[in-house]
């Protein structure tokens, strides 16, 4: 059963296709409304948490960018974080903040030093307590 | 109270608290107005609200209240001691006139000035930022299982005004904390680190921070509030008593 499984025609055209996928789709999606996970521990005193750098392809500021939170471990119900993107030269804000209540998304424009430039998430917390808590969800940096 | 009014403000020391005070709040106006370049809505531009990145301000003035509010007048038992003057106030109008005075005083002279800052700030916030649209999300975020939440954001002003005027309360209440400790330990070496200790101690507590109790527009619904309200007033209220009771006990002649 197997061998003849090994040997089909069929199983053999869906593995070539599935390898000439998985090369030629990642560089033409991330213009598109993806998913990217991060996973923080946010601390105090702007001590803030970054993930890796995404180049932003587009030249529209109202392209929006996206920002959710799946979990957190904040004490107090559904719990808020302060998000942002960066911008990878002058490490300035490319967004202005989204206070991203948890179990939610929110979509927003950027402002234009985003465009063309590479763009990395950061966070905070929105709360001037000594709390250290870990946050957890996905992001895009564009979504159109 | 005249006495301990005048010599808050003869004193050097305590004027550049004063000030320090005062400036702290416009200077968390300043980053907010260069981080939101379009203009942040007035209400969330207020100092307690913390919508300037990282909250420097906010941990400058409110981790170490009592340190500041010991330099402020509350200290001014230590230097009684260290003088001999209480001894000769008590012998004059009793023990128990001398020691309420210094607790109203070390209430209300951290509680003005807090007042006096925090309400500054809000006027300014509404003159600065008078045209501002921009917000976070935190005032169009939809949150209806949060009560207090959604109060706030049906009357944004009016919570901003009930959490100064509480803020000026725990000032207040920060002031006794230095005075009690300083009259169980009248000695500057030990009152600022353990009224700063025990005051750091309620900053950090996970579930009840003081700063719950300080900060608008926050995740935290009335159980979470209330309940650290109590807690943190429980506890430095108890604090004062003792300290009270114990002095009053003693015998100072």
């Amino acid at each position: 059963m197997l061998k003849k499984l090994k040997n089909s025609k069929g199983l053999q055209i869906a593995l070539a296709a599935g390898i000439l996928g998985a090369v030629i789709i990642p560089s033409s999606v991330s213009a598109s409304d993806d998913e990217y996970g991060y996973y923080f521990t946010i601390k105090t005193l702007q001590k803030n948490s970054y993930t890796a750098y995404k180049f932003r392809q587009t030249d529209d500021t109202n392209n929006p960018w996206k920002v959710g939170m799946t979990y957190s471990n904040e004490p107090g119900g559904k719990t808020i974080t302060r998000f942002w993107m960066t911008e990878s030269n002058t490490k300035s804000r490319a967004t202005k903040s989204v206070d991203v209540l948890e179990g939610y998304e929110y979509y927003n424009p950027t402002y234009k030093i985003a465009n063309k430039h590479d763009v990395a998430l950061t966070a905070e917390n929105n709360n001037y307590n000594t709390n250290t808590y870990i946050a957890e969800g996905y992001w895009d940096e564009e979504t159109r | 109270m005249k006495s301990n009014i005048l010599r808050f403000c003869k004193d050097k020391k305590s004027i550049s608290i004063f000030w320090f005070i005062i400036l702290l709040p416009c200077l968390d106006l300043v980053l907010v107005k260069a981080q939101w370049e379009l203009g942040l809505n007035p209400n969330l531009s207020f100092v307690l609200a913390g919508m300037s990145a990282g909250h420097i301000p906010q941990i400058l003035l409110f981790w170490f209240l009592p340190i500041y509010t010991l330099i402020l007048c509350s200290d001014s038992y230590i230097q009684d001691v260290k003088t001999g003057v209480n001894n000769l106030i008590i012998s004059r109008k009793g023990k128990r006139a001398y020691l309420l005075n210094n607790f109203y005083s070390s209430f209300l002279i951290p509680f003005l000035v807090m007042f006096i800052a925090l309400l500054i700030n809000l006027i300014l916030a509404w003159i600065v930022n008078s045209n501002g649209h921009e917000s976070s999300g935190l005032l169009e975020m939809r949150n209806p299982k949060n009560e207090l939440f959604s109060f706030s954001q049906q009357h944004p002003l009016l919570i901003n005004v009930i959490f100064l005027i509480n803020v000026s309360f725990f000032t207040g209440l920060a002031g006794l904390l230095g005075l009690s400790i300083s009259m169980i330990f009248p000695d500057r070496k030990y009152t600022y680190p353990l009224a700063f200790f025990i005051w750091f101690i309620l900053v950090a507590l996970p579930n009840h921070t003081i700063t719950m109790v300080m900060q608008p527009f926050t995740e935290y619904d009335y159980n979470y509030v209330i309940s650290s309200w109590l807690f943190n007033f429980i506890i430095l209220f108890i604090i004062t008593i003792v300290a009270y009771i114990y002095k009053e006990k003693t015998d100072e002649l």
